[in-house]
C-alpha cells in the first residue's frame, strides 16, 4: 500500500489537471468498431491486473486466515452485525459496472443483491439487525443512498440524494443515523424516528473528515480527520437527540503518530481499531460509559503492504478477532528507491550515503563538502550526512501540522540550514541548527497556498532566494523579511543562485522555447535583479546550477544529463566562456533531471505536496565533487535493437488526452536506448523486459503487442490505472 | 505575492467521471505522478460566475498570473474598474494565444466570465475571456 490520504488534496489537483488537458479527440473516436472494442477490453484487461484484489482475512496477530471470494475490483468490505455473511462492492467486468455482494463467510459463496443496472453501487453499511444494506448509487448519473433488503429481495429505496459523490461508512446500533462524507465534509443522515428525517447535518466541515463510525452505545462518533495539520484519528461526543448541536466537549485525538482509515469499534465499545500512517493495524482501549477515555495506541500487527484503500478497502469484525484487508498486487510505475551518491569530477561514485530509500530528494552539500542535507520525501523530513563516515543525522523532523517540509539550503559557515516548509495554515522558511541542536526558527512566511521552494543562500549571508508560479524571489536573512521579485516575466524562471560576491544570479529561464541558464546582475541592497542578460548554457540545461566558491566556474546539468561547467569571471564585467562537459552522468542519472523539468513550469506544487523545484543534485564549491539522488530500479535488461524498433512512433492518447497530460508520447530510438519525448523533455527508458520500460521516476511503459508481434498498445503506469496510448497510423 | 496554480509536465491525470470519483474518493486510483497542486480559490466566489463586459485598458502578461485590468460602466453610467487575475502565461502559449493577441485589445471591449473576490472588491479570478474579435477562451 502506499499513502491514501492525500486523496482529498489528489482530487483537488486532479480537478486543476484537467483543466490543463489539451489536445483533439483522435485515435479510438475515428477507429472502427472493431478496433474500439479490442482496444477497450485490452484497457480492461490491464486495468483489472493492477486494481483487481483479495478479500483476505487476518487475525490479531496479522496471520492470514483465509481469503474470501474470487480475485475482484472490490471495495468497501462490511461484516454482518453476525459476523456470519460480509457485504462488499464490486465491479463487474463485463459491464464495468460496480454492484453490492453479499458473501456466506462460511462457504465463501457469494450473490449480488443489487440490480446493477446503475454504474456504481458501492460503500454498503449493514442495518443493526442484519436484514438491510444501505449503500450509495447513481442511478440516471445522480449519487445518493439507497437501502434494500441483504438477501437482495424486493425494491431499492431512495433515501437521500447528495449534490456530490459520497461514501457511506456507518449506521447506528440504534438504527436512526447514517454516516456519509464526500470530499470535504463529514455527515449525518438521520432516517428514522428523528425530526430533520431525510436531511443531512453536516456536523465536520473540512479537515476531510471522512470514515465516521458510530460507537455501539452511539454515544461517540469515531473518524479520520486533518483537524491537526496531518490525518489523525478523532471522536467526538454525538447526542442523537441533538445531532446537529456542537459538542460541549471534545474532540479527541485518538492516534499519536497519523491515522490512515479502518475505523472500527469493538462491539461491547472497549476497544477501537484503527491503520495508523506507519501502516499498522491498531488498537486502543476505549471507555464510552461516561466520560470518553482513551488508552496510549498499541499495534498489533503491520498490515499488507498493498491494499486498495485504507478506508475502502479494510474492515474489522465486531469481536474485535478478525481484520480484513483488500490486498492488491504491487503498484506498477510506482517511484523507485533512491541511492544519495557523491561523484568526482569525472562522473565515478566516490561514495554512497546511507541506503536506498524511496524519496531521498534535493541533495545538498555544505560548503565546506564534508555534510549532504536531504529530504526524504514522503516523510517531510531533512537528513544531514556525514560524507566521511555515512553517519546520518535527523535535523528537522514533521511537525503534526507539517503538510511538506523540504528545499535545505546550508547557510555560509555551515552551522545553520534553512529549509521550505507547508504546515496547517502558512507555508514558512525555517532556520535551524545544522547538527540537529535546538529549536527551528521561522524567517518569513506567506499563506499556505504560496509555495517558497528554496534555492539559495547568498554567500555575503544576507538574502535568501526561492521560486514560486514561475517568479524568483529574494528574501532578507535580517532585519525586516519583505520579499522582493528577483525575476518576474511572462517566461518560467527557476533554480536562481547567486555567485560568490553575492552581484549576480543565475538561475533556469524558458524564454526561448526551452529552458536555458541565465546569468543577471544581482543587487544585495534591494534584492532585485540587473537588467542585462546573459544566456550561458548552449543546448539547454536543466538545473544544478551552482558556481564554484571562487566565482571562476558555474556548473549546470544539461538537458540529455551531461555536467557542464564553464569558465565565468564576475569581475569588472560579467564573462562567461564556452560550456564544456565534465562528465555524461550514466542514463539513469542523467534522467534524475526528468524530476529537475518535473520540477516545474510553474513552479508549484507538481511533485506532491511540496512546491516543485526539486534541484536533482549538488555541486561542492570546490567543483570536485557532485553528489545525486540516484534512482535504483528493481532490475534492467538488454533487448535487441531489432525489438527496439517496433517501438518508435508516435503514440496518442484516445478520446482527446484525458489522463496524460501533453496527450501524447514519442518513442524513437538513440542508440541503443528508446527514448521518450513529450512537449516538455526527452527521456531515456531502460528496460526491464522485452516489453516493459521505465523511466527513472519509475513511471512504466509497457507495449502489448498482436499475435503478429506488432505493437498495438502502449500502456503507461504511474502507481496507478494505466493509460492507454495508440500508435498513429 | 500570489498564490501558485498547477503547472504542466508529463502526468497522468485520472479521468474524472463519476464513477471513478467514487473510485478515487475510496482511495482505489492513487495518483502517484498526479501531486496535489495547491490552487486556492479562497478570495474568490467561484460558485458564482459574472460576466462583465468592459474596456481593456492594461495587460500584465507576467508569471505567475497574467492580469487585466477592465473599465466596467454600470447602469448609472460609472465607470469601475476591476482587476481580473488568469492564468500563468505558459497555459495561454501552450493553447496558442500569444501576449500579442490580448494587448493588442488593449482600448477594446472585452467580456470577462469571472468568480468575484467574496471581500467585495473589483477583483475577479477569470474563468473565460472573449476578445473584440469573437474568440472565447479560457482564462485559466
Amino acid at each position: 500500500m502506499t499513502r491514501r490520504d492525500n486523496m482529498t488534496r489528489a482530487g483537488t489537483a486532479i480537478a486543476l489537471a484537467v483543466l490543463l488537458l489539451c489536445g483533439s479527440a483522435r485515435g479510438l473516436g475515428q477507429a472502427p468498431p472493431d478496433a474500439r472494442a479490442a482496444a477497450a477490453a485490452a484497457l480492461a484487461r490491464a486495468n483489472f491486473d493492477v486494481t483487481a484484489g483479495t478479500l483476505t482475512l487476518y487475525d490479531r496477530q496479522g496471520k492470514v486466515v483465509r481469503t474470501i471470494g474470487e480475485r475482484a475490483v472490490a471495495l468497501w468490505p462490511a461484516f454482518s452485525p453476525d459476523g456470519t455473511r460480509l457485504a462488499a462492492s464490486r465491479r463487474d467486468a463485463t459491464t464495468d459496472n460496480t454492484e453490492i455482494w453479499v458473501f456466506d463467510l462460511s462457504t465463501g459463496a457469494g450473490a449480488r443483491i443489487t440490480s446493477g443496472s446503475a454504474r456504481v453501487e458501492t460503500s454498503p453499511v449493514w442495518s443493526p439487525d442484519g436484514s438491510q444494506i444501505a449503500y450509495v448509487s447513481d442511478p440516471g448519473g445522480s449519487p445518493g443512498l439507497y437501502r434494500k433488503a441483504s438477501d437482495g429481495t424486493g425494491s431499492a429505496e431512495l433515501l437521500y440524494e447528495h449534490p456530490d459523490w459520497l461514501n457511506l461508512t456507518d449506521w447506528s446500533r440504534d438504527g436512526r443515523f447514517l454516516t456519509f462524507y464526500d470530499a470535504t465534509s463529514l455527515y449525518l443522515l438521520p432516517i428514522a424516528g428523528v425530526a430533520g428525517e431525510g436531511k443531512a447535518i453536516e456536523v465536520l466541515p473540512g479537515f476531510s473528515a471522512r470514515g465516521g463510525r458510530f460507537s455501539p452505545d452511539g454515544r461517540f462518533l469515531a473518524y479520520l480527520s486533518t483537524q491537526s495539520g496531518r490525518p489523525e484519528i478523532w471522536v467526538r461526543p454525538f447526542d442523537p437527540s441533538a445531532p446537529d448541536a456542537v459538542p460541549a466537549t471534545g474532540p479527541w485525538q485518538i492516534s499519536d503518530r497519523g491515522g490512515a482509515g479502518m475505523i472500527f469499534w469493538r462491539q461491547d465499545g472497549r476497544e477501537l481499531y484503527y491503520l495508523a500512517a506507519d501502516q499498522g493495524a491498531t488498537a486502543v482501549d476505549v471507555r464510552t460509559d461516561s466520560a470518553f477515555t482513551s488508552s496510549k495506541p498499541r499495534r498489533l500487527f503491520e498490515a499488507p503492504e498493498h491494499i486498495s484503500g485504507t478506508i475502502s478497502g479494510t474492515s474489522a469484525s465486531r469481536d474485535g478477532r478478525q481484520f480484513l484487508f483488500n490486498v492488491v498486487p504491487k503498484p506498477r510505475g510506482a517511484p523507485f528507491p533512491w541511492q544519495l551518491a557523491v561523484f568526482d569530477r569525472q562522473g565515478n561514485v566516490v561514495r554512497a550515503l546511507g541506503e536506498p530509500r524511496v524519496g531521498y530528494v534535493e541533495p545538498a552539500l555544505s560548503p565546506d563538502g564534508t555534510r549532504v542535507a536531504a529530504t526524504t520525501y514522503g516523510q517531510s523530513q531533512i537528513e544531514v550526512f556525514d560524507v566521511a563516515t555515512g553517519d546520518r543525522t535527523l535535523v528537522t523532523s514533521s511537525t503534526p501540522s507539517t503538510v511538506y517540509q523540504g528545499a535545505p539550503v546550508w547557510s555560509p559557515d555551515g552551522r545553520q540550514l534553512v529549509s521550505f516548509s507547508r504546515r496547517e495554515q502558512w507555508s514558512g522558511l525555517y532556520r535551524q541548527p545544522s547538527d540537529g541542536s535546538g529549536l527551528e526558527e521561522l524567517l518569513y512566511r506567506q499563506t499556505f497556498e504560496i509555495c517558497l521552494p528554496l534555492t539559495d543562500w547568498s554567500a555575503d549571508g544576507r538574502v535568501l532566494s526561492f521560486g514560486g508560479g514561475g517568479v524568483l524571489w529574494t528574501v532578507p536573512v535580517n532585519g525586516e523579511r519583505e520579499a522582493s521579485e528577483l525575476v518576474r516575466e511572462e517566461f518560467v524562471a527557476l533554480g536562481a543562485r547567486f555567485s560568490p560576491d553575492s552581484q549576480y544570479v543565475a538561475y533556469l529561464s524558458n524564454q526561448s522555447g526551452r529552458y536555458e541558464v541565465y546569468v543577471q546582475p544581482f543587487d544585495p541592497s534591494t534584492g532585485a535583479a540587473g537588467r542585462e542578460k546573459w544566456q550561458v548554457s548552449t543546448d539547454g540545461g536543466l538545473g544544478l546550477i551552482q558556481w564554484r566558491g571562487d566565482g571562476r566556474e558555474l556548473y549546470y546539468l544539461a538537458r540529455d544529463g551531461a555536467v557542464m561547467a564553464l569558465a565565468v569571471s564576475t569581475s569588472p564585467t560579467f564573462q562567461a566562456g564556452r560550456p564544456s562537459m565534465l562528465f555524461r552522468a550514466r542514463a539513469r542519472v542523467g534522467a534524475l533531471l526528468n524530476g529537475a523539468m518535473h520540477h516545474d513550469t510553474t513552479a508549484c506544487g507538481e511533485l506532491g505536496s511540496g512546491c516543485g523545484q526539486r534541484e536533482p543534485g549538488s555541486v561542492s564549491r570546490n567543483g570536485q565533487r557532485f553528489v545525486f539522488a540516484v534512482p535504483q530500479p528493481p532490475r534492467e535488461s538488454t533487448v535487441a535493437r531489432a525489438i527496439l524498433q517496433r517501438y518508435i512512433g508516435t503514440w496518442r492518447q484516445p478520446g482527446g488526452g484525458e489522463r496524460l497530460v501533453g496527450n501524447t508520447v514519442v518513442v524513437t530510438l538513440e542508440g541503443d536506448s528508446l527514448m521518450i519525448q513529450t512537449d516538455e523533455h526527452t527521456e531515456a527508458l531502460f528496460a526491464a523486459s522485452e516489453a516493459t520500460f521505465f523511466l527513472m521516476s519509475g513511471t512504466e511503459f509497457e507495449f502489448v503487442s498482436d499475435e503478429q508481434g506488432d505493437p498495438q498498445y502502449l500502456f503507461v503506469y504511474q502507481g496507478g490505472t494505466p493509460v492507454q496510448l495508440l500508435r498513429e497510423p | 505575492m500570489r498564490e501558485c496554480h498547477g503547472g504542466v509536465g508529463v502526468r497522468l491525470v485520472p479521468r474524472r467521471s463519476l464513477a471513478l470519483a467514487a473510485l478515487l474518493a475510496a482511495g482505489l486510483l492513487l495518483t502517484a505522478g498526479v501531486a496535489q497542486a495547491h490552487h486556492s480559490f479562497a478570495p474568490f466566489d467561484m460558485s458564482r460566475s459574472v460576466s462583465l463586459t468592459g474596456i481593456l485598458t492594461k495587460v500584465d502578461w507576467r508569471n505567475p498570473h497574467i492580469e487585466l485590468w477592465i473599465d466596467v460602466t454600470d447602469e448609472q453610467g460609472r465607470v469601475e474598474a476591476w482587476r481580473m487575475e488568469g492564468g500563468p502565461p505558459e497555459r495561454f502559449k501552450r493553447r496558442g494565444l500569444a501576449r500579442d493577441s490580448v494587448t493588442s485589445a488593449i482600448g477594446q471591449t472585452v467580456t470577462v466570465e469571472a468568480g468575484v473576490a467574496k471581500d467585495g472588491s473589483r477583483h475577479g479570478h477569470m474563468q473565460r475571456i472573449r476578445l473584440p474579435d469573437g474568440t472565447m477562451t479560457p482564462a485559466q
